[in-house]
């Protein structure tokens, strides 16, 4: 009986711990089974909370100010689209937006089509062609500010060593970037410098990585280099150089040091660009409003220019 | 009359061996040449320098007894499947084809005609607007046929065409080539590591090691009569067994009862020549059998070999044995399906199916008629 009852008394327990266990592994499974559905927002959220905190709502706020007047110190006052009227209206609006163009076309035709060219030239691994390419990448990690400077020396039009190379040559001096015809062309050529090495470096190696038994059988069809170039380094690259173009477009939109440091947006309005206009309405004449709808439209514009450009070469670039 | 002519050939890369010395090579006119051999044995590399795609170090490319050396790939009638194919991603199956034409300034009508016969010929007509990815690897390959074919070179080249294929595809491609070969009458010349397409395919087989020719001849004539112990070992499924007739005799004399034995102890340097090192025999030469034959089964001259089956694979028309001699491991093909048992064993053999080789593993050719009768 005792055996029996201990028997059935430890059964009981059993039981009981038995029914207990499966609620508990029951509320165990639901935790793990929400902590399951929420851990991978759970991962992206620093970075999403990062990204909304410095990127969203400045964009965002950008956009509620530009609807506003205000000098950073008094209150806001709401205008509605009258910025946008203004800016629209303001002949110096759109030659601004003139240079930003003008600045971004020559730059990134330059840049892209010069870095293709010596990438042709480089892309052969040679100890020579190792050095050049460094040298010619060096551009790229020196602070904008110091090459700026060292470019204002080099373009002075009293002292500068570029004037002094005209002479030596028997041509007259020019006023690199106190000539308003010029001066752009000279934030050009300095923007062209800079970023012709990386532009170059990553067309490399785009061009080392295409196969080079497609270069073979594109030589026993007869094919020149020439028509190698063209038909199969060309459309094997144009992805990299796709992107390339894109990044190229954007930075040269948003150009501001040497405009900043060089020229002040002068000679006459010649160099000023989109993001320089916006500095100086913002941080000398503290429309921070007129501003603000200028960085709107700045966006837009960028914006429409990629939609633009995917739109119209992306079914051109070959992506394996 | 020969169609490719190398004439002392030697490639060595910039550091390390040369990978061809003092090669000399011809290849007829109309002939379905194989150069085979394992990798790193120089056959691409030939296949390349008749290209022009790799330039020899020294001696001469001669195609229809002109020296090619300084003539461009792209001039020398040749064309070339590659063994990835090589097509061009960018362009479509029909650019692809049409690449090579446009580049010879062919007027366009007469460019569409011969894709238009082409794309028939290797059923590519419904894809000829894809690109390259789009296709699967059979069809690619048909492309790379197809790019070939449409120039009407004198030679096509390729290289190792069906590597990248599965085993199904390839055995249809291989008789795809045959007939293609049929039709088009010219010369091809085929690299492959692959002794079966080799077999199946070629009308000249040239087998090379390490730089140099080992073998050459008819598909029959180098698995009958390999003129030395890689051929032997290279051409055929499963390779041809080499045992060392020193272990044999060595075994032999120890102790009287020799295992390789007829219908009276013999040695097999009293069957073979006696200066032969190796003998060997294919696994399709030989039989099987359970138990020592009674001396009444075995046909009048048989050997045997005592050996126990290690193990046996079943492959539908004949079981393949591994047998553990005293001498080496050896296989046996049989073609009676009846599977004999793990353990003991006795390999029989025929003594006019074993081949002799000397101390350099070159064959010796012995008469018709062995010694032992």
């Amino acid at each position: 009986m005792m055996k029996s009852k201990e028997g059935a008394v430890v059964l009981e327990q059993q039981t009981g711990m038995g029914l207990r266990r499966v609620s508990f592994d029951q509320i165990k499974c639901k935790v793990r089974q929400y902590f399951k559905q929420l851990m991978p927002y759970g991962m992206v959220l620093p970075a999403m909370a990062i990204l909304g905190l410095f990127v969203l709502y400045p964009i965002f706020y950008m956009i509620y100010l530009s609807f506003f007047k205000w000098n950073l110190i008094g209150s806001k006052a709401f205008v509605g689209l009258h910025n946008f009227i203004r800016l629209f209206s303001d002949k110096a609006f759109w030659e601004v937006l003139g240079n930003s163009f003008q600045y971004m076309f020559f730059t990134v035709f330059f840049a892209i089509v010069l870095a293709i060219i010596l990438a042709v030239y480089l892309k052969r691994e040679t100890k020579a062609n190792k050095l050049l390419q460094s040298i010619l990448f060096t551009p790229h990690i020196v602070s904008l500010i110091s090459i700026t400077f060292v470019w204002m020396w080099l373009m002075d039009s009293n002292y500068g060593f570029l004037n002094y190379l005209l002479s030596i040559l028997g041509l007259p001096a020019m006023g690199w970037l106190t000539d308003s015809n010029t001066a752009l062309y000279s934030l050009i050529l300095i923007s062209v410098w800079k970023s012709i090495g990386y532009n170059t470096l990553i067309l490399i190696s785009a061009m080392q990585a295409v196969p080079k038994y497609l270069y073979e059988a594109a030589s026993l069809d007869n094919a020149t280099k020439w028509t190698s170039f063209f038909k199969i380094t060309l459309p094997m690259i144009s992805p990299t150089l796709f992107f390339l173009t894109l990044m190229n477009m954007i930075a040269a939109f948003k150009v501001f040091e040497p405009v900043k440091i060089m020229t002040q947006g002068g000679p006459m309005n010649a160099t000023n660009t989109l993001v320089y206009d916006i500095y100086q309405y913002g941080f000398t004449f503290y429309k921070i409003g007129y501003a603000s709808a200028l960085g709107v439209v700045l966006m837009i514009i960028i914006g429409i220019c990629t939609i633009l450009y995917f739109a119209g070469l992306s079914h051109r670039v070959h992506y394996r | 009359m020969n169609k490719i002519e190398l004439v002392n050939i030697a490639k060595a890369y910039e550091k390390g061996t040369p990978v061809i010395e003092h090669l000399n090579l011809n290849i007829k006119e109309g002939s379905f040449t194989v150069l085979v051999g394992p990798s790193g044995c120089g056959k691409s590399t030939i296949l390349r320098i008749i290209a022009g795609l790799e330039k020899e170090t020294s001696g001469d490319v001669l195609i229809e007894g002109k020296n090619v050396s300084d003539i461009a790939p792209g001039d020398r009638q040749i064309a070339m499947v590659f063994q990835n194919y090589a097509l061009y991603p960018t362009m479509t199956v029909r650019e692809n084809i049409e690449f090579g034409l446009k580049n010879i300034k062919m007027p366009k009508a007469e460019r569409q005609a011969k894709i238009a016969e082409i794309s028939k010929l290797v059923d590519l007509e419904p894809y000829l607007s894809r690109k390259p990815h789009q296709l699967s690897g059979g069809q690619r390959q048909r492309v790379a046929l197809a790019r070939a074919i449409v120039k009407n070179p004198s030679v096509f080249l390729m290289d190792e065409p069906l590597s990248n294929l599965d085993a199904k595809l390839r055995s249809q491609i291989r008789t795809d080539l045959i007939e293609l070969y049929r039709k088009l009458k010219t010369t091809f010349v085929y690299v492959t590591h692959d002794q079966v397409e080799a077999m199946s395919m070629a009308t000249d087989i040239i087998l090379l090691d390490k730089g140099k020719i080992q073998h050459r001849g008819s598909p029959a004539d180098i698995y009958e009569n390999p003129s030395n112990v890689f051929t032997a070992r290279f051409i055929g499924s499963p390779p041809m067994n080499i045992l060392s007739v020193e272990a044999i005799d060595l075994e032999d004399r120890m102790d009287k009862e020799s295992d390789l034995i007829g219908k009276e102890p013999i040695s097999i340097s009293s069957i073979g020549p006696h200066h032969a090192r190796y003998v060997g025999f294919r696994p399709e030469h030989s039989r099987i059998a359970k138990r020592c034959p009674e001396m009444n089964d075995l046909s009048i001259n048989e050997l045997f070999l005592e050996g126990i089956v290690q193990s046996r694979e079943m492959l539908g028309d004949h079981v393949l044995y591994k047998v553990k001699t005293k001498y080496g491991e050896v296989y046996v093909k049989s073609f009676q399906l009846n599977m004999v048992d793990y353990g003991a064993c006795h390999v029989v053999l025929n003594p006019k199916d074993l081949m002799f080789f000397d101390g350099n593993q070159n064959r010796i050719e012995t008469d018709e008629e062995r010694c032992y009768t």
